[in-house]
């Protein structure tokens, strides 16, 4: 996160400063967006009680406090209410569907700034609350691929084809001890009653401890054979990289039939890790090669302290160069599963699905002109701030 | 050199079956989900294909299963049945205990009248014993009595004992020969029967063929045109890298290049067919009226459709132009700084005539390379555009196939595509072996 913290803007050229400004906003509108954009009120008194119910929504969308809880807003006094005073997914009786930007049925309601839908709902509304979910969906699923990504690329990279040497007993007793991972992977969710995602990850962690036993117990004794690691993994990620992603990731949203967005960012994060993968693993053969990391290794520095102290600072500058262009990429991705109509379940609102309406209703251009123009810009302004890198390290490029 | 090659085919074959394997298994899935369902019609479509006529078979050459699953588990031909049994497998059950109790529910559910259905199907619903023995309490006092109730009842009894979940922590592993899905299916495609589409009984084969046609005749002709004029302007851009006009001109690619397809394919939508900006702008048939007549070949129907194909390729073109124009610029600019055209520029010579002589000999053929490698992509990258366009390609096919739920197209699209993805690549490291000097040094 260097780029971010240590901003030292004087190096920036006036394009990037603007394109740093833009994307500030766009986190601005991110994170306000259930102020900027709602059908209730910021703050309202209700007989004497202070009431903060746009507010409130923050802790509800994370379930901390329950939804249930409703009562009538029209009546109570001292109103300040948002600046668009419709929510994505309020929808609006009075306007008949289809209204052009800066409609209003009547004097007392307000204005429709971007015009409807089919349904009446305000575009201006999806929007906002669109880029919170467009933010929502491409950090999480950058955040997930990163971490894999990166830790199987350094392996890859340091101990190349090789560094580890073990003997026959360690091959075999780890080929037994794989299958046994993947059978008890298969079985934990009937072994257990009270199966949950924590369990499985707590039985993948003594899955690992007990391999790095294995490994240990059985290193003492034998003949010992170089083990091709990279090329191993670079075989499997050539197996990943030989799908097409957008129809791959196509036919794993059928599968599972309109997923819930986290798993739709899971499957994302699974597309996206080869990637980083193959950066790091580049970024880091190139350091291998230099003198301080040869000397080091020789002086007997051990493998964790080479990979986070000496490896890890030089490389990670490119590192998050790439992953600030996943982010991007997969802010895409979402917006064109929406857009051809295989995405999210129907009454989600974002950018994709907005434009998804603009294409099937042309006359209604604002439908597909303001979300796109959303994207646009989003995207302009990323491979503005990194010109550089754009081409060379883009992974949204077609 | 054929060394190399034969290398190279023998490192990808691993990689093809892992491939195939992977698509088999994506759709596999999918149609075992459907299969539980019965009522929807449109699923019951999709039962008529591959998989139900394989349905009692394995799906691969072994199968991993607890100690206490018997061998004959795919026998069951019953839905129902068979996931019956295998609720109860997964409680720990043997399957000999597992059989009396079915035996004897069977003999039980022919005394029940109408007015039991409800716990009759309570209990097929459930599957743990204890929750079964709560439910029965519910039946009337007449039947508590007979004899049919307790020997059912005893074999519950037995039931319920013999639960051991440790019996799920012992693998046992099947062997099931070649009689099995994988098999069958890689037979099929091996043999070229590819079979029939489940939405307008076409053969699969010719289906993706003309599909294949459309979307690689657009494509190719796109690249050409994509990579002529990127070549061009590339260079015009590094040689007058210091005038205005190739600043703006650089500044509207970056544009163009961070353009999405989508967005871009509806503005030009707008612009040109359609009268929302203004009538005049109006000069090119609205997208969504291809009908294409069979009796005619691939190629006339696209030149009789060939003004509805303008916007299309504009909109493949224009963002891979800017991309490629803008790196050829980059990577001339990076190569004019070594030494040997550094010496070339002492000499005297223009860096157009550099340009032409010498730098682009040295960056054609790595991107020649790229672009051979970018050629599978094209089949999935161009989907989008043959949506919105309505273009009968690869794209358009995986989606209505996807959306009409047939499958086996789906299958047969992925796995035809990621193994013309793999021969690119090995096509693309050959040619960057036979043409690159500088590779074969290395």
């Amino acid at each position: 996160m260097n780029i971010i913290w240590n901003l030292k803007l004087k190096k920036y050229t006036l394009i990037q400063k603007l394109s740093l400004f833009i994307l500030s906003l766009y986190v601005l509108v991110a994170c306000l967006a259930n102020v900027l954009a709602n059908d209730k009120p910021i703050y309202c008194n209700c007989n004497g009680v202070m009431r903060w119910p746009a507010l409130r929504e923050y802790l509800e969308q994370i379930n901390i406090l329950s939804t249930t809880h409703s009562f009538d807003y029209a009546n109570c006094s001292h109103k300040l209410n948002s600046i668009i005073p419709y929510s994505a997914n309020s929808l609006d009786p009075t306007s008949n569907g289809f209204a052009p930007p800066f409609y209003r049925s009547s004097p007392d309601n307000a204005y429709h700034i971007l015009g409807t839908d089919a349904l009446g709902k305000d575009v201006l509304a999806g929007l906002i609350h669109g880029t919170r979910y467009a933010f929502y969906i491409g950090i999480l699923s950058t955040i997930l691929a990163f971490f894999p990504g990166i830790l199987l690329g350094m392996i890859m990279g340091y101990f190349q084809n090789y560094k580890i040497r073990w003997n026959l007993c360690q091959i075999l007793s780890l080929v037994i001890w794989i299958f046994v991972g993947l059978y008890e992977m298969y079985i934990t969710p009937h072994l257990f009653p009270d199966y949950s995602f924590l369990v499985q990850l707590t039985c993948i962690g003594v899955w690992f401890f007990l391999a790095y036993f294995l490994i240990k117990i059985f290193s003492k004794f034998g003949k010992k054979y170089k083990m091709p690691i990279d090329n191993i993994l670079m075989r499997c990620i050539d197996v990943f990289e030989s799908f097409p992603k957008l129809l791959l990731l196509m036919s794993l949203i059928v599968i599972y039939t309109r997923p819930s967005t986290l798993l739709l960012i899971f499957l994302i994060a699974i597309l996206r890790w080869p990637l980083f993968a193959q950066i790091a693993r580049a970024e880091t053969l190139k350091e291998c090669q230099s003198n301080y990391i040869i000397s080091s290794e020789n002086l007997g520095v051990s493998v964790y302290l080479i990979l986070t102290k000496h490896i890890w600072p030089n490389i990670k500058g490119s590192l998050w160069v790439t992953a600030l262009f996943s982010f991007s990429s997969a802010i895409l991705l979402e917006a064109t599963l929406s857009f051809i109509g295989i995405g999210l379940r129907l009454e989600q609102v974002s950018w994709g699905s907005l434009l998804n309406e603009g294409r099937q209703y042309l006359p209604g251009w604002w439908l597909s002109v303001f979300p796109g123009l959303a994207i646009f810009t989003l995207l302009l302004t990323i491979n503005w701030l990194f010109e550089e890198n754009s081409l060379s390290g883009n992974p949204t490029n077609k | 050199m054929i060394r190399f090659i034969l290398k190279r085919i023998l490192v990808s074959v691993p990689i093809m079956l892992l491939a195939v394997l992977v698509s088999f298994y994506l759709i596999h899935a999918v149609h075992s989900d459907y299969n539980q369902s019965d009522s929807d019609s449109k699923i019951s479509k999709s039962k008529k294909g591959f998989f139900s006529e394989v349905k009692d078979l394995p799906t691969f050459y072994w199968s991993v299963f607890p100690a206490n699953f018997p061998d004959t588990l795919n026998n069951i031909i019953d839905e129902k049945l068979r996931k019956r049994i295998t609720s109860h497998l997964y409680n720990g059950n043997t399957i000999d205990k597992i059989t009396y109790f079915l035996k004897s529910e069977k003999e039980l559910f022919s005394l029940l009248d109408e007015n039991n259905t409800a716990i009759q199907e309570s209990i097929l619903s459930l599957s743990q014993g204890n929750e079964i023995k709560k439910i029965i309490l519910q039946l009337p006092d007449s039947i508590k009595k007979k004899g049919e109730y307790i020997t059912w009842m005893n074999n519950l009894n037995i039931l319920i004992k013999d639960e051991k979940l440790w019996r799920l922590a012992i693998p046992s592993l099947h062997w099931n020969g070649a009689s099995n899905q994988f098999h069958l299916w890689v037979k099929k495609i091996a043999t070229g029967d590819w079979g029939k589409s489940m939405v307008d009984n076409k053969p699969i084969w010719i289906k993706i063929r003309e599909a294949l046609t459309w979307t690689f005749t657009l494509n190719l002709l796109g690249l050409f045109i994509v990579f002529l004029s990127g070549l061009f302007i590339g260079e015009y851009l590094f040689i007058n890298k210091n005038h205005l006009i190739s600043k703006v001109m650089e500044a509207l690619l970056f544009l163009f290049y961070s353009l999405p397809i989508f967005f871009l394919g509806l503005i030009l939508i707008y612009l040109f067919a359609s009268d929302i900006v203004s009538t005049k702008m109006h000069i090119l048939p609205t997208p969504g009226f291809i009908d294409i007549s069979t009796d005619k070949s691939v190629l006339q129907n696209m030149l009789q459709y060939s003004s509805a194909l303008v916007l299309p390729m504009t909109c493949m073109v224009l963002p891979s132009l800017a991309y490629l124009s803008i790196l050829i610029a980059k990577k001339l600019s990076a190569e004019s700084v070594k030494p040997y055209s550094f010496s070339l520029w002492v000499e005297g010579k223009s860096w157009q005539e550099i340009t032409s002589k010498h730098l682009r000999k040295n960056i054609v053929f790595p991107l020649l390379a790229l672009i051979a490698m970018e050629i599978p992509a094209l089949i999935s990258g161009s989907l989008v555009i043959e949506i919105l366009f309505n273009i009968p390609g690869m794209g358009r096919l995986m989606y209505q196939s996807i959306i009409l739920q047939d499958w086996m197209v789906v299958l047969y699209i992925l796995v035809l595509v990621s193994l013309i993805t793999i021969v690119g690549k090995i096509i693309a490291d050959a040619f960057m072996f036979i043409f690159d000097n500088r590779v074969k040094l290395q």
